[in-house]
């Protein structure tokens, strides 16, 4: 039914929430609208750290006295362990993500985020990861190496059972909503926001966002790669870090905290973002430095990925690069400080009112500095030596975090609750909640400075009496829990501002920003029609806005067809592009989020050919999510209202699917270059080479070879060609060809290649042609896809977004696939050198 | 030198100085890894390291220098702020350059 004619808002509201609503009762499962799932991620993730709060006072209970016997050393072990887990990988970045989630198509003018099917796919990612790693502490079989799981307390030898099992592969399985979720919001920043929303229009919130999820895109890999090599190494003795076989422990190390450090400003950017759109807010007037702000956090991204070693300084690295690294991570506080100064010059400039989002952006202020000089400290080398490993480390890094992450997110819950609830808080506990929670945190960690400056070492479960560290523990368990009332008051506030807070009128902040242009509580569909922007976008009448945009006099402000439609931009200009068409509440992410936990169970229990099975059907469950998403060729162009017109997403050339595939490489191209890194780093740093036996070039490894670039071309080629469905079947058909062809002799010669349980040197040959082979498989479903697409009569010239993907992949697979041979037949020559030279 | 023009490749500017701080920082400490490990003598690896350091430090005054013609060129929003902002990083970038790859200049190579 087309309804594009004038209409009451009344009208045009039921039109909107027929079409975008999610349904109720056990229907609610298939949702895939940002609000609702970026609700439930942010709850799911406040959970989570009521759950990781509990552990630390069951650390501080164990730790308030000497010699205590409140828990042994085993469980100790997992009840830190599983601490460190859940509140960095199940609390803080899905609260990020769920507050970015939540929050970008309003900000942006927009009415859902570029790819709704991903973001439930990856909140059910997330859960289902989350819970395999919580059941296990029921079963005593929790992780219990530490949230940094170091080789090789980790490895097989000293940890037998499944317990670092659960970390792998439950983390990983979180870490792929967290890549999918990057993806998304960086491709939903850059294309799916309100026409006329050029680049220095944009909300301050979204730069954040942007550079976070970008750093996540290119952040995460590392950690997901070392992962993986760790359970290949735990399931099949492939020793990537066994330094008797060639391997290194210390690779474990770089890997992790080139996902460590950035992860750090990661968790950081998204809070500073919120202060950073509270601020202007309270003091009345627009944040000062808005440019420089972009500059200090771009910059901040990229040197956060140069500052990795600084948690490594006591493992014997060159002077020089001591000197790098230091030199690195002291430079990191300059863009921080910079934000600092553009937030304190905003509130001196304008006419601050108080409010309790401005009790903890105060909060935020003295403890995230106080957070920064420690990190200052330990940035330097002397220092770092003296404290390292103490409780000194501990307090820093709980500064930075409940600093930087925990008092911006309370500002920001207590400033946004009203959005999401449609009701206000009455004050009454919010304001003790927050002295609790100030004074307790303070007693709880600046003790910790000082047990550490005493010498007493972090993860340890008991200490004797004479060392004269119990009335600091003391005080500091007793801060813990003073701390932990303080969040159960805020708990209790929120239950209460839900169910008897003040009911207002719209923007009850008297903010500029597009989310409180739309009901409060938000509506299914976020604008009842998107408005046009012609100025920043967090200094705008959205009063005026917001009755104007109601009435439908924006864009889109119909249903057409019962389509879910928003509109996509240019990236720099926000000039209006193309209407995405998107895809309606579905089961699909629940059921490919349940495949692959099928997938990470079968492995965890060992049950490796179910493990495979289930691989299979996730991959074959994505490709139905292509086929279920039906858009029609040659719709031409779009009446998109206020007499403008634009093409359907499928018709233009790079739309958002087609820069996603562009992301989604950038972070896989990441893991390949980690691979790469971690080749040369055994070859280079590790024990016991040269190899018993080298690999060596095979016949098998020319004729694949050969076998990646054909098949890159005649990706490109069918791309290039532009032609009607018929006429593509003979390339698909060449492209089969090229890839089988690839995927046999890759396979052969991974066949011959010497005993992968021997050596790293073989393991990681092993690596890099395994690696290729996989792309190969993953570029036969991408041959399938196009193929059933021509078969249904959906590829025609002028719509041929599948092939253009798809050509993507096949160019990607086949320079990494080159990259990967290159890399092994050039290693007998790189050991040569290398034993020449001892 | 021309500048990027076109709208989407503008954004470049944003991230090409950062780019080759990267470039440059795992670049310096590759070579210093390798050197120590191959053992070799402190004059040639600090000679390398040197090199590498002065050119991505002249490449990077060298893009600074273009684009600040780009910004005074520049005479429209979106592109005045991308010009803006990108200049500003690529000086931020030398600037971190120089600060912390500068010990390659008198620092004790090896353990």
């Amino acid at each position: 039914m087309s309804s594009m004619e004038p209409r009451s808002p009344i009208a045009l509201h039921k039109a909107l929430e027929r079409v975008w609503g999610s349904g109720k009762g056990l229907r609610r499962l298939s949702a895939v609208n940002h609000t609702v799932v970026g609700t439930r991620f942010m709850v799911t993730a406040l959970v989570f750290f009521a759950i990781g709060g509990v552990l630390a006072m069951l650390i501080r209970a164990q730790l308030a006295t000497s010699h205590s016997a409140f828990v042994g050393a085993d469980i100790y072990n997992q009840i830190f362990t599983m601490h460190g887990t859940v509140m960095m990988f199940l609390f803080a970045i899905p609260m990020l993500e769920g507050l970015a989630i939540y929050m970008l198509p309003k900000v942006l003018g927009a009415r859902d985020l570029a790819f709704p099917r991903v973001t439930a796919f990856g909140y059910w990612c997330y859960l289902f990861g989350g819970t395999i790693i919580l059941v296990s502490m029921l079963f005593g079989v929790a992780p219990d190496s530490g949230w940094f799981m170091y080789t090789p307390l980790s490895s097989n030898v000293y940890t037998p059972g499944i317990n670092a099992d659960v970390w792998l592969l439950g983390v990983t399985f979180v870490e792929i909503s967290a890549i999918a979720a990057a993806v998304e919001i960086t491709v939903s920043i850059l294309k799916i926001r309100a026409p006329g929303m050029s680049l220095n229009r944009m909300p301050i919130f979204a730069w954040y966002m942007l550079v976070t999820a970008l750093m996540m895109v290119v952040g995460f890999p590392p950690l997901i790669l070392a992962s993986i090599l760790l359970e290949i190494e735990r399931a099949f003795d492939l020793p990537f870090f066994d330094p008797t076989r060639g391997g290194d422990p210390l690779l474990w190390q770089h890997l992790f905290w080139l996902f460590g450090h950035p992860e750090v400003y990661i968790i950081f950017l998204p809070a500073a973002g919120v202060l950073s759109t509270i601020i202007p807010v309270f003091a009345q007037r627009p944040i000062i430095g808005y440019r420089a702000i972009i500059i200090a956090i771009v910059a901040l991204g990229f040197l956060s990925f140069g500052i990795w070693v600084h948690h490594m300084f006591t493992v014997g690295i060159p002077h020089l690069a001591l000197a790098f690294f230091s030199a690195a991570s002291a430079v990191v506080a300059i863009p921080t400080a910079v934000q600092i100064f553009a937030w304190l010059a905003t509130l001196a400039h304008g006419r601050p009112r108080f409010d309790v989002p401005m009790l903890y952006v105060v909060g935020f202020f003295i403890v995230f500095v106080l957070g920064g000089l420690t990190g200052v400290m330990l940035a330097m080398v002397p220092f770092n030596w003296q404290a390292h490993d103490t409780h000194f480390v501990v307090a820093h890094l709980h500064y930075v975090l409940v600093g930087g992450f925990v008092f911006p997110m309370l500002a920001g819950i207590y400033y946004w609750l009203p959005h999401l609830t449609g009701r206000q808080s009455v004050h009454r506990i919010s304001v003790p909640a927050f002295w609790l929670i100030f004074i307790g945190f303070n007693l709880t960690f600046f003790m910790m400075h000082l047990t550490g400056l005493m010498g007493m070492p972090r993860r340890i479960y008991t200490y004797p009496a004479a060392f004269g560290w119990d009335w600091l523990n003391l005080l500091s368990s007793v801060g813990g829990f003073i701390l932990t009332m303080g969040f159960a008051l805020v708990m209790a506030d929120i239950i209460l501002q839900l169910n008897f807070g003040r009911q207002f009128g719209r923007n009850p902040w008297r903010a500029g920003t597009l989310e409180w242009a739309m009901p409060t509580r938000p509506t299914s569909y976020a604008f009842a029609s998107l408005p046009e922007v012609s100025e920043r976008a967090d200094d705008l009448d959205v009063d005026t806005l917001g009755r104007d945009l109601a009435a439908g006099n924006g864009y889109l402000g119909f249903v057409r067809e019962e389509r879910m439609e928003t509109l996509g931009v240019d990236m720099t200009t926000g000039r209006l592009e193309h209407v995405a068409l998107l895809p309606k509440s579905t089961y699909l992410p629940l059921v490919s989020a349940s495949l692959v936990a099928g997938a990470v169970i079968s492995m965890l229990f060992a049950f490796y050919w179910v493990a495979l099975a289930f691989a299979v059907l996730v991959s074959l469950s994505f490709v139905w999510w292509s086929q279920a998403n039906r858009i029609e060729p040659g719709m031409g162009l779009l009446d998109v209202g206020r007499g403008e017109k634009a093409p359907p997403h499928s018709e233009v050339d790079r739309p958002a699917s087609w820069w996603a595939m562009v992301f989604a490489l950038l972070a896989n191209g990441t893991l390949f270059a980690s691979l790469l890194f971690g080749t040369l780093y055994n070859w280079l740093v590790a024990a016991n080479w040269p190899p018993p036996d080298v690999a060596e070039t095979g016949l098998a490894m020319l004729v694949a070879l050969i076998g990646y670039p054909i098949a890159g071309a005649v990706g490109w080629w069918i791309e290039r060609t532009n032609r009607g469905s018929g006429r593509i079947a003979p390339l698909l058909a060449g492209l089969t060809g090229a890839y089988i062809l690839t995927i046999a002799a890759g396979s052969i010669a991974i066949a011959g290649m010497p005993d992968p349980t021997a050596h790293a040197h073989a393991a990681t040959a092993f690596a890099l042609l395994g690696y290729g082979v996989l792309h190969c498989a993953i570029g036969l479903l991408f041959v399938l896809n196009a193929a059933i697409k021509m078969w249904r009569g959906l590829i025609v010239p002028g719509a041929q977004l599948e092939l253009r993907i798809g050509s993507l992949w096949h160019g990607y697979t086949a320079l990494t696939g080159i990259a990967g041979i290159l890399m092994v037949m050039a290693m007998p020559f790189l050991i040569g050198m290398l034993e020449a030279t001892r | 030198m021309t500048l990027v023009r076109t709208p989407s490749a503008d954004l470049l500017l944003l991230v090409i100085g950062f780019i080759v701080w990267s470039i440059a920082f795992i670049a310096l400490y590759a070579v210093n890894a390798i050197g120590c490990e191959f053992g070799w003598n402190q004059r040639f690896q600090r000679t390398v390291l040197v090199g590498l350091f002065v050119v991505h430090a002249l490449f990077l005054a060298w893009f600074a220098r273009q684009n600040y013609r780009y910004l005074l060129a520049a005479d429209a929003e979106p592109r005045k702020m991308i010009a803006y902002t990108g200049f500003g990083l690529t000086v931020a970038a030398l600037g971190s350059m120089i600060f912390v790859l500068a010990p390659s200049l008198f620092i004790t190579m090896c353990i």
